[in-house]
């Protein structure tokens, strides 16, 4: 039904475009019609005035030769005249009418009597009749005949025109449906391009929640450990009185916590809508932070091990996707070894290794059943899946397959029944270096020097939190706990910085907020903290500094240090 | 063939026009006449010529009523030059100056040489005028005399000369 709807959408203007062409050859027809009339007439007017001149100047020299009746001077003005094509007879007539000196040549012979009348035509032939005067002398008339050019060959000319102007409105008319046509064929290929980038988005989209729901049932496995983990310990905390006991389980609490905060915020990046984006990444650092994850949300009797070159060349990939990519390939090991084993990832230079440029490859190799060679042809079609109704959706490997392919690399899959399988990426080395971001050493711990902090926070428990660890970091917070609040005490108390979440209840969020506080001082630290939101990257365009949240210490640390170090 | 044609026609013409009776019967005064009457629209005449801007254009005949007769019913009620047009017969040179065409015949008048009149005489007179008549395959004819026409400054047309039978530097 769409379908049909947008193709009839498509029709209308290509028919109305082809109207205009039409009617522009319409009306250059008329135009011709038009013009061919108006020549029609002026050709008329000009032959009727060519003629008198004609006479006029025969009448004028002839006038002496009529007065002293010489008739030989006469006929030979006359004969002058035969000259002419067009002139078919030509009369002098004296002051009585009766003919002088003349000549006929066809069309009937001359008038017998000659008066002076202007140009009439008859019978196809146009004649005039001047008088011949010297003085206050009348003389006689001159009578003068020519040819008008027949009806049929005046069509016949104009045939030829018309043909032309034919010829020139069909060139407009095709042009103008070729030109529609073209520019049908060029919006349909516009909205097929829009739909196939929609459907890729809703593909990688779909890829990623494929994976996703993979590692839910790993993850919450995970999180139910480590909430039980933090809750016996807190109990345990209650009953137990000696400090070197409760400083561990302390530890161990804290422990819990950390690996959970780690865990959502890479389920938060990894189903974070984005863009293709391509980034400058050392691939052994990114293998080691997705480390946990992949411990973590495979299973317990399923081992990673890594093996990684040093100096491993950075390639240009979305980091994103590489993420997903190498978890696509872990759970599919994962479903191989169905009696648990030892995942092995391997990361290697290549130099040379693809189409003779280098390369970094990346094998992620397992000990499971392996796959038979036609289901190793169709690995990496989508929704080709082995697994069970609900199980898997057959997207993982073509995702892989795709973000090797769009990295400029290429992935293949090696397999041996009852041996094993091993993926390989093959990715094209980059010559800029990675991002130093990502290897950057801890911020040292920023002396707040008793610093006063507004923080905007609208919950109270992690507010009371952060105002904990301000006074930790040496500093002194104020708490506000809606954007308009933090706004007039901002303008009340004039504090040094400020720490605002991003999402809160009220007309402002905190975006607007600092928005607000710069407007009035472009030179105060501004911190913005996130959980996941929309508004996040909006915050990023514009230039400020983002915390996600769960944060700890550290890293709040680091973010302040960043804002007040801009300053500074 | 167009001159074959043209020929023919020519002939045509002729045959029609030759024989034509009128022409026998009109008299050779009359066709003289009629010349004289004609010329006067060829003929430009230096200001001086008239008396005064009232002066009517004189055509004078000398001794030949048989001119004078058709030349006055020519005349009668005719302009040229934007003056009435007057006929006279004189009989001595005394008026000869006052005339602007003067038809001397055979006859002689004394009359300056630079006097601005057009004088008109026949074939053989003692002395000729401005304008003498001739006759050409028994056709009134003139012969121009160039000389005495700017003697008296007098511009004669170059039509009238084209149409004369000869012209006399």
């Amino acid at each position: 039904m769409a379908v049909r709807t947008s193709l009839r959408r498509f029709e209308l203007p290509f028919l109305g475009k082809a109207w205009i062409a039409a009617v522009f050859a319409v009306v250059l027809l008329l135009l011709g019609v038009a013009l061919a009339l108006s020549n029609e007439r002026s050709v008329a007017n000009e032959q009727a005035r060519r003629a008198t001149v004609q006479a006029e100047i025969l009448a004028g020299s002839v006038s002496a030769a009529l007065a002293f009746d010489d008739q030989p001077t006469a006929q030979e003005y006359v004969k002058a005249l035969h000259a002419s094509p067009e002139i078919e007879a030509a009369g002098i007539y004296d002051q009585n009418g009766a003919l002088f000196a003349g000549f006929a040549d066809s069309g009937g012979p001359l008038p017998k009597h000659g008066a002076p009348h202007d140009p009439r035509v008859e019978k196809g032939r146009l004649s005039v009749a001047v008088p011949v005067a010297q003085g206050n002398l009348h003389l006689g008339t001159v009578y003068v005949r020519t040819i008008v050019e027949p009806w049929t060959r005046r069509a016949s000319r104009y045939v030829a025109i018309g043909i032309i102007l034919t010829l020139a409105a069909l060139l407009i008319a095709v042009l103008g449906s070729a030109y529609s046509a073209a520019s049908a064929a060029y919006n349909s290929l516009q909205r097929e391009t829009d739909a196939r980038e929609r459907a890729e988005t809703a593909l990688r989209q779909a890829q990623k929640m494929e994976a996703m729901g993979q590692l839910t049932g790993g993850v919450a496995h995970d999180f139910n450990n480590l909430l039980m983990a933090a809750s016996s310990g807190v109990e345990l905390l209650q009953r137990s009185d000696d400090p070197k006991r409760r400083a561990r389980l302390v530890q161990g609490i804290k422990d819990a916590l950390d690996r959970g905060a780690k865990l959502t915020q890479q389920l938060l990046t990894f189903a974070r809508r984005t863009q293709v984006k391509p980034e400058v990444i050392d691939v052994g650092v990114r293998l080691q932070g997705i480390r946990d994850l992949l411990d973590r949300s495979l299973r317990e009797d399923v081992h990673v091990d890594f093996m990684l070159q040093d100096d491993l060349w950075p390639i240009e990939v979305d980091p994103a996707q590489f993420d997903i990519a190498i978890v696509n390939i872990a759970v599919n090991a994962r479903d191989a070894m169905p009696r648990g084993g030892e995942i092995d990832i391997e990361a290697k230079n290549l130099p040379g290794g693809l189409e003779g440029e280098d390369a970094v490859e990346i094998r992620v190799v397992d000990h499971g059943t392996g796959m038979q060679p036609d289901t190793v042809e169709k690995a990496f079609e989508p929704f080709f899946t082995t697994k069970g109704v609900g199980r898997g959706t057959g997207l993982g490997l073509s995702q892989v397959y795709g973000f090797a392919r769009a990295a400029g690399g290429m992935a293949y899959i090696e397999s041996t029944m009852g041996e094993g399988t091993t993926v390989c990426l093959v990715l094209p080395r980059c010559m800029r270096s990675a991002t130093q971001e990502a290897r950057r050493a801890a911020a040292k711990m920023p002396d707040l020097k008793n610093e006063k902090l507004l923080v905007v926070e609208d919950d109270d428990q992690i507010a009371d939190m952060l105002q904990q660890m301000v006074s930790e970091l040496g500093g002194r917070a104020i708490r506000a706990s809606t954007a308009e609040e933090g706004l007039r005490l901002f303008e009340k108390e004039s504090p040094d910085g400020i720490i605002s979440d991003m999402v809160m209840p009220g007309e402002w969020d905190g975006l607007e907020l600092v928005r607000q506080v710069r407007r009035r001082n472009a030179d105060v630290p501004v911190l913005l903290m996130t959980g996941y939101s929309s508004a996040a990257a909006q915050a990023r365009e514009e230039g400020y500094t983002l915390l996600e949240k769960p944060f700890n210490l550290e890293q709040l640390a680091r973010g302040l240090s960043d804002v007040f170090g801009a300053r500074a | 063939m167009p001159g074959t044609r043209l020929e023919r026609w020519g002939l045509a013409l002729a045959l029609a026009l030759a024989p034509a009776p009128a022409a026998a019967q009109v008299s050779e005064a009359a066709v003289k006449a009629a010349y004289l009457y004609k010329m006067a629209a060829f003929v430009t005449w230096p200001p001086n010529a008239f008396a005064s801007g009232s002066s009517p254009f004189r055509i004078c005949v000398l001794n030949r009523t048989d001119v004078a007769g058709p030349l006055s019913e020519l005349a009668h009620g005719a302009q040229a030059w934007g003056r009435p047009v007057v006929i006279s017969v004189i009989g001595g040179s005394q008026e000869a100056s006052q005339c602007q065409i003067l038809f001397l015949g055979d006859g002689h008048a004394a009359l300056g040489d630079s006097a601005p009149v057009l004088t008109v005489t026949e074939l053989g007179a003692s002395s000729p005028g401005v304008v003498e008549f001739t006759v050409q395959q028994s056709h009134v004819r003139f012969v121009i005399h160039r000389s005495q026409a700017d003697a008296r400054r007098l511009q004669i047309s170059s039509k009238l000369l084209a149409v004369a039978a000869a012209v006399v530097p």
